[in-house]
């Protein structure tokens, strides 16, 4: 925080983590991801409005635009109130960057109520954090009587400098620095959808029932997804030219549960889970183990020197000292060379969502959409709320085969699954 | 709800293709009722950036044509230096800062530098050197200085205070060109003038504003 007053923050440097995305924009894309909460009546408009009117100043880092700095983009408070809008467009539209804008939407349909936001600002529990104040207000000026308390941020507080820091660069040392992986991996292709829409295939799922099937395997439900998504992708790779390309599922770590922190921005790391071509022969119990071990290696250690080595790049003098317009240049390239090109797709997953005990007769189920990648061509999403788990691909290609494919070892397992779709 | 029979699942959305194989389900008998989960997507253009491209690439083709048409008529290409460079001018100033969405501060900077650039240009191409440095190019950095104060000082304007580095800016480039009029034995009273009103209005900034200089000059130049 640059200001040190409690209430007034006027402009704020970009986390460690955020600092890629906006370089790494381009015209036609950035990293935007959304939340959604389906209700169980349809929303009110004119009270959502007014609930984001007064959650806002709860979260003054989400109160801002982005700006070019000389030697790096900064966030600058706007004094403009964000509005509510009906959903109209494909999800995750790309976020005008340039502009004295907001950069996040809060969008509304029928009984639907998402929160996408540019990924510079939060990440995904910051983003849950949001939506569930914005409900909570919301249905409070309902009259629905939730008690702010039981929201993990009570909208009624002052902001904390605590929730705006960037752990990142508190919690860096000098212990050691990771190595990167640089490999090429297998790339998920398709016919692309016109105008970069983005097709979403969600499946609903009894919490419960997953659980006790990931139960049988010892593994949690993200190792199974993972498991049945990597299966999914070998066997569509096995009809691909890139057969000689490892499959890299890229599982996203919320670092809250390592270091003790209350930021509510970015505070997240990753793990490359790897497969190659010949584990598609494999049985299924083989995947999960292979997923099992390659988890096993999330250590602090392991989280401790990834972050090192983040923040050992954003401090370096030369980096620094390099002028934006070149700095976005030979980060653009970076991203694109050794981001995006180490990995197939991304599967995160939020968890249990952490709501008030009266959402659960409010509240339906979580939703989780991550937007499009420069060059993968699918992505998942996964959250759970009461008895039912919602998987989220979203993808730019029109072929769906991936998605088909994990349906179908999902329901080998005997898992009843719902489909819901923006695909007509 | 309906259901696919092939991939065997239920479908919440009253959709008439199954998403994951395409198989029609527009007969199938609905279980229970069936919802949208999202709004008929109709995949929109950018109408601002298709709009930018149009006007881009009609600058860059009546660029071309002009010339040819001037090349076939007058055999030279002399008077298509100022089609080439006013059509420089508009994709810089016009096109760029729409297509991109600029702050005014930074428009202005880019306008004004150039600006100078082409009135410099234009000098030197007509053979007339004299009238732009010593007279246009400080005054339009004089009318530019007194525009960004006016601009920081008008209260409650969106706290423009990226206009304190267009005033560093333009009080560099007047010192500048005062410099450069002083060595060559030209005329210097409009760059002085124009220098030292930028840097009186930065003093002034400086004295009754440094909070908020201090804060735009610090977010700016952060390293």
């Amino acid at each position: 925080m640059e200001n040190n007053s409690q209430q007034e923050v006027s402009w704020l440097k970009i986390d460690n983590a955020g600092l890629i995305y906006p370089s790494a924009s381009s015209e036609t894309w950035n990293n935007v991801f959304r939340v959604s909460a389906y209700l169980n009546d349809d929303v009110d408009a004119v009270v959502l409005q007014q609930a984001l009117d007064t959650v806002i100043l709860r979260y003054p880092h989400l109160n801002v635009s982005m700006r070019r700095g000389f030697f790096w983009y900064y966030f600058q408070t706007i004094e403009q109130k964000p509005k509510v809008a009906a959903e109209k467009d494909y999800p995750c539209r790309r976020m005008e960057l340039n502009s004295k804008q907001h950069l996040f939407r809060v969008l509304y349909y029928k009984n639907k109520v998402s929160f996408e936001t540019f990924h510079s600002l939060t990440d995904g529990t910051g983003a849950i954090c949001f939506l569930n104040t914005l409900l909570g207000c919301y249905f409070n000026l309902l009259g629905k009587n939730i008690n702010e308390k039981d929201l993990v941020i009570n909208y009624k507080d002052k902001p904390s400098p605590e929730e705006i820091e960037d752990s990142f660069r508190r919690v860096a040392d000098k212990s050691g620095t990771a190595t990167r992986r640089s490999k090429k991996a297998y790339q998920v292709y398709g016919t692309p959808e016109p105008n970069g829409k983005l097709d979403v295939i969600t499946l609903t799922l009894d919490a419960e029932k997953l659980h006790s099937v990931a139960r049988k395997y010892d593994a949690t439900i993200t190792q199974f997804l993972v498991a049945a998504y990597a299966k999914a992708i070998l066997n569509y790779q096995q009809f691909t030219i890139q057969k000689h390309r490892p499959v890299v599922i890229s599982v996203p770590i919320n670092l809250r549960k390592y270091y003790d922190t209350k930021t509510l921005r970015n505070f997240s790391s990753w793990i490359d889970i790897e497969y190659n071509a010949k584990n598609a022969e494999h049985e299924f119990s083989d995947l999960i183990n292979l997923t099992k071990t390659q988890m096993a290696g999330v250590t602090k250690e392991y989280l401790q020197k990834n972050i090192n080595t983040n923040v050992k790049t954003e401090k370096n003098f030369f980096v620094r000292i390099m002028p934006l317009i070149f700095k976005k240049m030979a980060l653009q390239l970076s991203y694109k060379l050794f981001g995006e090109n180490s990995y197939t797709t991304v599967l995160t997953n939020l968890g249990k969502i952490s709501a008030p005990k009266e959402f659960e007769s409010l509240v339906d189920r979580y939703e989780c959409l991550l937007c499009k990648s420069i060059i993968n061509g699918i992505n998942v999403g996964v959250a759970s709320f009461k008895n039912k788990i919602t998987i989220t691909f979203t993808s730019p290609i029109k072929e769906h085969l991936i998605e088909r494919d994990f349906c179908r070892i999902l329901k080998e397992f005997g898992l009843d699954i719902e489909v819901n779709t923006n695909i007509v | 709800m309906k259901h696919c029979d092939k991939c065997d699942v239920s479908i919440i959305d009253d959709i008439s293709n199954c998403p994951l194989c395409g198989r029609d389900i527009s007969d199938n008998q609905q279980v229970s009722q069936t919802f949208l989960c999202y709004p008929n997507n109709k995949t929109r253009n950018d109408k601002r950036n298709m709009a930018m491209n149009w006007l881009f690439w009609i600058v860059v083709v009546g660029t071309i044509i002009s010339g040819i048409v001037e090349l076939l008529i007058f055999k030279h290409y002399r008077y298509n230096f100022y089609v080439l460079t006013g059509a420089f001018l508009a994709i810089i100033n016009i096109i760029l800062p729409i297509k991109y969405r600029w702050s005014f501060s930074a428009i202005s900077i880019v306008a004004s530098l150039t600006l100078c650039a082409y009135i410099l240009f234009l000098e030197l191409f007509t053979h007339s050197f004299g009238w732009g440095v010593y007279y246009v190019i400080p005054l339009f950095l004089l009318f530019m200085t007194l525009y960004s104060l006016t601009i920081i000082l008008i209260r409650n304007y969106y706290k423009r205070f990226e206009f304190v580095i267009s005033l560093i800016i333009f009080s560099v480039l007047s010192l500048v060109l005062f410099l450069y009029n002083y060595l060559s034995k030209g005329i210097i009273w409009p760059s002085l003038v124009a220098f030292l009103t930028s840097v009186t209005c930065f003093i002034f900034l400086l004295i009754f504003r440094f909070k908020k200089v201090k804060q735009a000059l610090e977010k700016s130049f952060f390293i």
